[in-house]
């Protein structure tokens, strides 16, 4: 096994460790990046817990992960069965749910600024017309984290990519056999389809909470985490406080928080997995 | 196609009046870079002046990068030993600085708004002596209020150069104004009078919706140092090192502040910000849904390329706040500065001095349309046939009665970002202004001291 | 060796999509959603193509218009000279292609050591592989820009490349999930009629990947393609610049060009598209293992 994984052994060996351990370093200095860093111990840490921007953020960044996370795989799935159907057009409609991934980010970012806008905005329309008066999307502390919850949704084209390769990988024969045995479509797919994707549930379900968890660049470009900071992610604080305000010491504080908070999530979530997730290659 | 006619006949306009101004500028510089070369070719002597590479990174892209590469350009011709690596760093440029000097490996020069964050924390060469003994850069020929930027604890660490002119005015569109039937002969001139303009200029329907924003008042605190000049507060005291939130001054400001949000809800002045972002100025106010609101120097050039034609649009002074009757005019520019761990200094020394002269200026205004801010420089330009209403933004320089700098502050990015949270959460009513002040006041205070010991 | 040839080419391949069932009604609705969905994903496209052909006024119009008139193709020729746009694009192939390669080479070796081979101490590692991806990378970047620093790399894009030769947690999770998927008889198979474990992983488990490796493929190139931040941090020369980083040129301050930034976005798009209309292919001739589980 070891020749095979050398490469990333080498890779983390000569690019992981060394940034790892030096800023584990950092979190117990002042360190501005210009000047020698200075030892302040727990300094950093128990700064933290006193820091309302900061809790503030935990708070925002753990409603960004809890609604973004299981809607997106949702999403992802549902769009990818379809596609996995036997649709004329599918090479297309595959790839026009990607696009949203390729369009960068700012143009993105400006469409859904008018998407949301609460006057003439394309959202507030619609529900105009079932009769709903639409709220202020990102102009409100309420509504901004949901607007940028339902924007993340759109972004799934990776996941859906994933789902795709997974359910084009499931048996045909499972089928056939489920039909042989008189199942019904719905039951097809929770007793054939869904297990045989369960890897590629817990692969979208884990990237995605380590990529919610460091969620950044809806925020940097779309409301600088406004207003009153009910967008003010983790990630973006950190950085701000790393790059912007010379606190690269107490950013890496809150880095390592932030890495034992991931590794105990992923942890339980890897343990409960061997229930629920199915490998052919083990069976 | 609009815009490539204008941008022609600015051109244009400028190939008439600015030949005989850059040819007499050229003349005058030629020499003038002399003598500091020439304390160059001496020390390094007869090996026919090995050649130097210099690292020189800015903000712009586009047009504006462009201006950079060709006043670049030109300082090669008048040195050839000299390679500029000239390099667009965008919006990260202090985040790209940093890390590359954390990792050892800085650029020789960086153009940033001011120079106290990075001189307070070491990282910049002192450049006192090398204005004394230059014969091309001429204090004098800087804006005062300019020359704030590049202080830091008593000594200077830069030169304002590229950009800088007036970075606060109060802009009306006129066609609002016009049918609204206010008179723009009576501007407002105070904050009593901003809020009947206001008032007369919003509309909003039935549904709440606000279909013309009165005064959009966060352009006003684009930087605190803007309410410092219209308070007639300085937020931070460079000399003293202290800072003044918790002052009175800034309480009335955050209070007249709210008293904008209050008019249409803090929730859609919060919108017209998120609206905004990527953009110069206000979206709306380019579709004409703005009355009143404020901007730089770079507003009215922007307004001219992006508003729709038919849209006329007014500058003034934003009115003082402290009661005086003055009129307040913040002045930021940009300021290039020397690293610490630049391997050519008298080099980069000679780039930043090169700056200060009317032929670099020249050069990166023909082809960028950059204006930097110099006395010189400005008396050679004819503002009024520029974008309508630039030369509001000259004018106030010498016209305004309260004319302030950026703040030496080493901390000027922290407090900047959180003033601006705390005048939105004051704005909700989230946060009780004083209580806020106080909490800033402390936090700024605390992160000053580190850069004091260190 | 022959047999597991014949279970996993040849004509199942075809079988590929399932029919969910012979009801009209259901493949109705499929439709439905799939083109109300598609139509909502497209907004942003089109979005961007209606911009592209605006005159600049016409812009930030509220609400905005859809479809401008005339049509101002025009920006696509300014949008290209502009920018370099060409040397751009040739820079950051430069970069797309070896990192492909990179990645394609390190990352399938070892998922394939972390999916397939028993090992002391493997879902250790495997974790510990997984747990790079949560530090955030703000700050981890100065220190890696020290190593790279005393390599003397900066200043060249071995920093953006050399990396995806060691290996990237992401996709190697990816594929070895994937890998995990394959039933392991294959492999048995394969080792009883004497084949190596090098050769079980190039004859067997990646011929039976294909499209996950399509995917991996399109992901790489469209993660170097759109990357920002590391290129501007690590890269020192404007004239080694990629194409994400001259996009933004057309966004200054003063001088927003978003109709030319819009027509440099969709040219710039382009090769994503046509990487993901050839992985598109791969994706098609992936196998489906029928049979072996019985």
């Amino acid at each position: 096994m070891l020749a095979f994984i050398s490469p990333w052994i080498l890779g983390f060996l000569g690019f992981f460790v060394y940034p790892l351990l030096l800023s584990l370093y950092y979190s117990f200095t002042e360190y501005n990046l210009l000047q020698p860093p200075k030892f302040v111990g727990l300094t950093n840490y128990v700064n933290l817990t006193e820091d309302s921007h900061y809790l503030n953020a935990v708070g925002n960044t753990l409603y960004f992960v809890v609604f973004s996370v299981p809607l997106g795989v949702l999403t992802a799935f549902i769009i990818a069965f379809l596609l996995n159907q036997q649709l004329r057009l599918r090479v297309l409609l595959r790839m026009i749910f990607y696009i949203p991934i390729v369009v960068p980010i700012s143009a993105t970012a400006i469409l859904w600024m008018w998407i949301f806008n609460s006057n003439w905005g394309l959202l507030n329309n619609l529900l105009a017309l079932i009769g709903i008066q639409g709220p202020s999307w990102l102009g409100s502390p309420t509504w901004s984290k949901p607007s940028l919850v339902i924007m993340q949704l759109w972004l799934v084209g990776g996941s859906v990519l994933i789902f795709l390769a997974a359910l084009q990988d499931v048996p045909r024969a499972l089928y056939d056999a489920a039909m042989v045995d008189g199942a019904n479509a719905v039951r097809r797919v929770w007793h054939v389809t869904i297990p045989m994707v369960t890897p590629a549930i817990l692969f979208s379900l884990l990237t995605g909470l380590i990529a919610a968890f460091q969620t950044f660049a809806n925020a940097w470009i779309m409301t600088g985490g406004g207003p009153i900071r009910s967008t003010e992610f983790y990630v973006l604080y950190l950085y701000e406080n790393g790059f912007r305000f010379f606190r690269m010491g107490y950013a890496s504080s809150m880095a390592w928080i932030l890495f034992g908070a991931v590794v105990v999530v992923t942890v339980i979530l890897f343990r409960t997995s061997a229930r629920w997730v199915y490998y052919g290659g083990e069976g | 196609m609009r815009t490539q006619d204008q941008r022609l006949s600015r051109r244009t306009f400028l190939k008439v009046t600015g030949m005989g101004v850059t040819i007499a500028a050229a003349t005058a510089c030629a020499p003038a870079a002399a003598p500091q070369a020439g304390d160059d070719e001496a020390a390094s002597g007869q090996p026919a002046a090995e050649q130097i590479d210099l690292d020189y990174w800015y903000i712009w892209g586009g047009q504006g990068g462009e201006g950079q590469v060709a006043g670049c350009d030109l300082f090669t011709e008048h040195n050839p030993h000299i390679t500029m690596h000239p390099l667009t760093a965008g919006g990260v440029i202090l985040d790209k600085t940093l890390a590359a000097f954390a990792a050892g490996d800085p650029p020789d020069l960086v153009d940033l708004i001011l120079c106290a964050p990075l001189a307070g924390r070491g990282a910049l060469i002192a450049v006192d002596d090398y204005i004394e003994s230059s014969s091309v850069v001429d204090l004098e020929n800087y804006q005062p209020a300019h020359l704030e930027a590049v202080n830091w604890a008593g000594e200077r660490w830069g030169l304002p150069a590229n950009e800088g002119l007036g970075w606060l005015g109060l802009a009306r569109n006129r066609n609002l104004a016009q049918e609204a039937g206010l008179d723009e002969d009576a501007l407002p001139t105070d904050f009593e009078e901003l809020h009947a303009w206001a008032g007369a200029l919003e509309e909003i329907d039935d549904d709440g919706n606000v279909q013309v924003l009165g005064m959009d008042i966060r352009g006003i605190l684009t930087y605190p140092d803007c309410w410092s000049v219209v308070m007639g507060k300085r937020y931070f005291d460079g000399e003293t090192f202290e800072y003044n939130f918790d002052s009175d001054e800034f309480a009335e400001a955050l209070q007249i502040s709210k008293s904008f949000y209050d008019r249409v809800g803090a929730e859609k002045i919060a919108e017209f910000k998120a609206a905004q972002e990527g953009q110069p100025i206000p979206s709306p106010s380019a579709a004409g849904k703005v009355g009143l609101f404020t901007g730089g120097s770079w507003t009215p050039g922007s307004l001219a390329l992006n508003a729709r034609e038919d849209l006329e649009f007014g500058f003034s002074f934003v009115p003082d706040g402290a009661g005086e009757g003055k009129s307040p005019f913040f002045a930021g520019t940009h300021t290039a500065m020397i690293l610490n761990g630049s391997e050519n200094v008298d080099a980069a020394w000679q780039f930043l001095e090169f700056t200060s002269t009317d032929e670099y200026n020249r050069r990166v205004y023909d082809v960028s349309g950059f204006i930097m801010g110099t006395k010189s420089f400005i008396e050679s330009l004819d503002m009024s046939s520029l974008y309508p209403g630039l030369d509001f933004y000259t004018t106030g320089l010498s016209e305004g009665t309260r004319v302030w700098g950026i703040a030496s502050d080493p901390n000027w990015y922290l407090a900047w970002d959180e003033f601006l949270a705390l005048e939105e959460e004051v704005g909700f009513g989230t946060t009780d202004p004083g209580e806020g002040l106080q909490n800033l006041q402390e936090k700024l205070t605390t992160e000053l001291a580190k850069v004091l010991d260190a | 060796m022959a047999n597991i040839e014949n279970l996993t080419t040849g004509p199942v391949a075809q079988g590929r999509t399932v029919r969910m069932s012979g009801s009209a009604v259901g493949k109705a609705f499929a439709y439905l959603a799939g083109l109300i969905a598609a139509a909502a994903f497209a907004l942003p496209f089109f979005w961007m193509v209606s911009t592209s052909l605006k005159v600049p006024g016409d812009v930030f119009i509220s609400p905005p218009t859809w479809i401008p008139w005339p049509l101002q193709w025009q920006t696509y020729p300014e949008a290209w000279t502009f920018i370099p746009f060409f040397s751009y694009t040739i820079n950051t192939l430069q970069i797309a292609i070896p990192s492909i390669i990179g990645i394609l080479f390190s990352c399938t070796l070892t998922a394939y050591g972390f999916a397939r081979i028993r090992a002391w101490g493997r879902d250790v590692l495997f974790f510990i592989c997984l747990s790079t991806m949560m530090i955030p990378w703000a700050v981890t970047m100065v220190p890696v820009f020290v190593i790279f620093k005393n390599l003397g790399w900066t200043g060249t894009y071995l920093p953006l490349i050399v990396p995806n030769f060691l290996g990237s947690a992401f996709y190697i999770f990816l594929l070895r999930q994937f890998f995990l998927t394959i039933p392991m008889e294959l492999s048995d198979a394969a080792r009883v009629d004497g084949c190596s474990e090098l050769g079980i992983f190039a004859r067997i488990i990646l011929p039976l990947s294909k499209p996950v490796l399509a995917t991996v493929t399109l992901f790489e190139f469209n993660r170097v393609w759109s990357d920002y931040l590391a290129p501007l941090i690590f890269l020192t020369r404007q004239e080694h610049f990629t194409i994400a980083l001259g996009l933004t040129y057309f966004l200054d301050r003063d001088r927003p060009l978003w109709n030319l930034a819009m027509a440099g976005n969709t040219m710039a798009i382009l090769p994503v598209i046509i990487v993901f209309v050839l992985a598109q292919r791969a994706f098609i001739e992936g196998i489906t293992l029928t049979g072996i589980k019985g």
